[in-house]
């Protein structure tokens, strides 16, 4: 597999905070395809950037922790001001995707027929098995409150693996740097009425990412941080 | 029910007090609203008696009580004031990091030295 040509107009964007336990075999998995792997550290006090050089992967650090908003709007300026960059992916560090969707992520962008793909773990059954309960009711709640607020249509509104054209990321600007940005992401392909589509998608739920996940009760903070952007 | 004036007074206060904080905002707008408060407190200390009778006139017994209404919104509006420039400080504090983290981007071939 990786004796395909590298193709560097793809550059997958990983952001990771303290993510040394799991990261190697995130970007091990990301090594088998052929992009461009732009991992960005958020102010980490573990070893990710160490990890991450050894999988090989490009680093940008951020001195102090700013947030996964944030550092995904790091990796996508940086992915946007390489020349040859057509696309950009978004992949969770923690290793609850599955690196064999981003081709499937990428062609409907390769073929012209849309700017955004979302991945969703419940556009069909059976995609996100090991799922607590309480995270499957919140996340259904998240995702009648999109439909509100923004007027897509989606299943899944806050999973961390998406793909852009080149063009419509340039059309993002995330100035949530905590963790509404997955609701601002939305918001904006709406403001900017980008063509998206959802693609089912795996999600695995480990020890691990359960631990890492954040807790139920960010909610409230979320639409705290969504309030307070509001005032000028 | 029947409302006093002072009730609606304080409410209507407080919707024009939200109004302001998400779309009234400027820097003029607040540095005025800062000076006529400034101004009010002058022309009470001068006239003790001033501020019983504003608040009887309204409904509010003792002008005491006028006075912990008055100081609850402006330490409400303070506190937004702060809120906005602490946001502010974030976004340029962001965009310092953010420029430092890919002017200093660690290349897959970099040797350990070039990092950091």
């Amino acid at each position: 597999m990786s004796a395909r040509a590298p193709r560097h107009d793809v550059s997958i964007v990983v952001p990771a905070y303290n993510e040394a336990g799991a990261i190697a075999e995130t970007l091990g998995s990301l090594k088998r395809l052929p992009f461009r792997v732009v991992v960005v550290d958020d102010g980490s006090g573990d070893d990710t950037t160490a990890r991450a050089r050894e999988a090989g992967a490009t680093v940008l650090r951020h001195s102090c922790n700013l947030g996964q908003g944030a550092a995904l709007q790091t990796g996508l300026t940086y992915a946007l001001a390489q020349p040859e960059t057509r696309f950009v992916v978004t992949f969770d560090a923690d290793g609850q995707h599955e690196a064999s969707d981003i081709e499937r992520m990428l062609e409907p962008l390769e073929r012209g027929e849309c700017d955004v793909t979302l991945a969703s773990r419940f556009a069909a059954s059976g995609l996100a098995p090991g799922i607590p309960a309480t995270r499957r009711l919140v996340l259904r709640l998240a995702v009648g409150l999109t439909r509100v607020m923004t007027g897509l249509f989606l299943t899944d509104t806050h999973n961390g693996l998406r793909a852009f054209t080149a063009d419509a990321a340039r059309q993002i600007s995330l100035s949530q740097n905590r963790m509404a940005h997955a609701s601002e992401i939305l918001s904006q392909i709406s403001a900017r009425k980008l063509r998206y589509r959802e693609i089912p998608a795996v999600v695995r739920y480990t020890a691990y990412s359960r631990g890492k996940a954040q807790p139920l009760s960010n909610g409230v903070n979320i639409l705290w941080e969504i309030l307070m952007e509001r005032i000028r | 029910m029947r409302l006093l004036p002072s009730q609606i007074i304080i409410v209507a206060t407080v919707i024009t007090f939200l109004l302001y904080t998400f779309r009234l905002r400027t820097v003029l707008r607040d540095r005025l609203i800062f000076a006529v408060i400034v101004a009010l407190g002058v022309l009470l200390a001068l006239y003790p008696d001033l501020s019983t009778r504003a608040a009887n006139a309204i409904g509010i017994g003792r002008g005491a009580d006028l006075m912990l209404y008055v100081f609850l919104l402006f330490s409400l509006f303070h506190n937004v004031h702060l809120a906005a420039r602490l946001r502010t400080i974030d976004g340029q504090i962001t965009r310092l990091v953010r420029d430092t983290a890919i002017a200093g981007a660690i290349q897959p071939g970099d040797a350990d030295d070039a990092v950091r």
